[in-house]
């Protein structure tokens, strides 16, 4: 009986080690499975406020962009993302002298870093004489002026991202050139715009 | 020394990071409609304020995207404007009708800080140049959904000359 007893559990061994042996050879059929991945793109910016009034490169001038992604790995590796930036709204209150009295060339912001930092959004279309501009006079403005920068505007390409899971980053510099931007006591307002493009 | 002290104030509250997220990125449908759901995220401690805004895209000559205001497409929104908590997450349902297919758009997200840095000290006024981060989610509807991305770039890029 004892005999009988321990061949039923050999037996029940050898069914119970068959079944993990299924298990396991059945397991690279559950990782060759497609997965979906809940794609997702975010962009940090580090310094989401500028301070035109500081020496352009300095901390509060310029702001960092980091554009962070998740694609799914079925995307063709020709999936690209752009980046638009432009600014709108853009009005400065700026006393004393100095200042550059050439309509609009006194704010031309660059984009730096990522592969190709040649491209520079440009500004100089900004501003007219007038109430509404600068006003062109030896030494600059001497009162409040505002002006209208709706239309500077750059699109920034970044081809060729690799699709997966991890996570990339590719990293801007928004800044103002040096020597373009006012260092004289005023205020600067507006809004930039970063746009990201993916999936148009 | 209080301008530089709101000067300092300013840098302060202003270097804080503050990053954005929209997920999922894409969809597709079939027959004529779409109705489903997106999520934006604040991933940032400070609050900010997020307006979806629908737009139509077309390729230009060189290959790129134009985006224009949405004309012909009907659709509703749970919501157009909403205010993130720090870290807060949401999520944005919709319901799309086209006239006719293909057709597609994009929602974007426009993310502000819900608070913008002002500061007046004195006859000084302190206020910076504000960077808005908007992220798009993209819908192309068909009369068949599998595919339909990748169709209607191709009519695109044929209506346009290219290829």
């Amino acid at each position: 009986m004892k005999r009988i007893g321990m061949l039923l559990v050999v037996v029940l061994a050898l069914f119970v080690n068959a079944g993990l042996a299924q298990t396991i050879y059945a397991a690279p059929a559950v990782l060759n499975t497609t997965f979906t991945v809940q794609e997702s793109l975010a962009l940090s910016v580090a310094n989401s406020t500028l301070d035109l009034t500081k020496t352009p490169g300095s901390a509060g001038n310029n702001a960092t962009i980091t554009l962070s992604y998740n694609l799914n790995p079925s995307r063709p590796n020709t999936q690209n993302v752009s980046l638009q930036v432009y600014l709108t709204d853009a009005t400065a209150a700026l006393t004393g002298a100095g200042l550059p009295n050439i309509p609009g060339t006194s704010l031309v912001p660059a984009l730096s870093g990522g592969p190709d930092p040649t491209q520079t959004i440009n500004f100089s279309d900004c501003g007219t004489t007038g109430p509404d501009g600068w006003v062109a006079t030896a030494g600059g403005p001497t009162s409040a002026n505002s002006m209208d920068c709706s239309r500077g505007y750059v699109r920034y390409s970044v081809w060729h991202l690799t699709p997966g899971l991890q996570n990339t980053t590719w990293a801007f510099n928004l800044g103002f050139k040096a020597g373009t931007t006012p260092t004289t006591a005023g205020s600067w307002s507006g809004t930039v715009n970063v746009i990201a493009e993916i999936g148009l | 020394m209080k301008s530089l002290l709101g000067i300092a104030m300013l840098l302060t509250l202003s270097t804080f990071v503050s990053a954005q997220k929209i997920s999922p990125l894409e969809a597709e449908y079939g027959r004529g409609k779409a109705s489903g759901e997106f999520y934006v995220e604040n991933l940032s401690l400070s609050p900010m304020a997020v307006t979806i805004e629908p737009k139509g895209f077309a390729m230009n000559a060189n290959g790129k995207m134009d985006t224009f205001d949405l004309k012909d497409v009907k659709f509703k929104l749970s919501e157009m404007s909403m205010k993130l908590g720090p870290l807060e997450k949401h999520t944005v349902y919709y319901d799309v009708a086209c006239p006719s297919t293909p057709c597609h758009l994009a929602f974007y997200a426009r993310f502000v800080p819900a608070k913008r840095v002002k500061l007046d000290i004195g006859d000084k006024h302190f206020e910076g140049v504000t960077i808005a981060v908007h992220l798009p989610y993209v819908i192309y509807v068909c009369e068949k959904a599998k595919n339909c991305e990748v169709e209607t770039k191709e009519a695109m890029r044929k209506s346009v000359g290219l290829n």
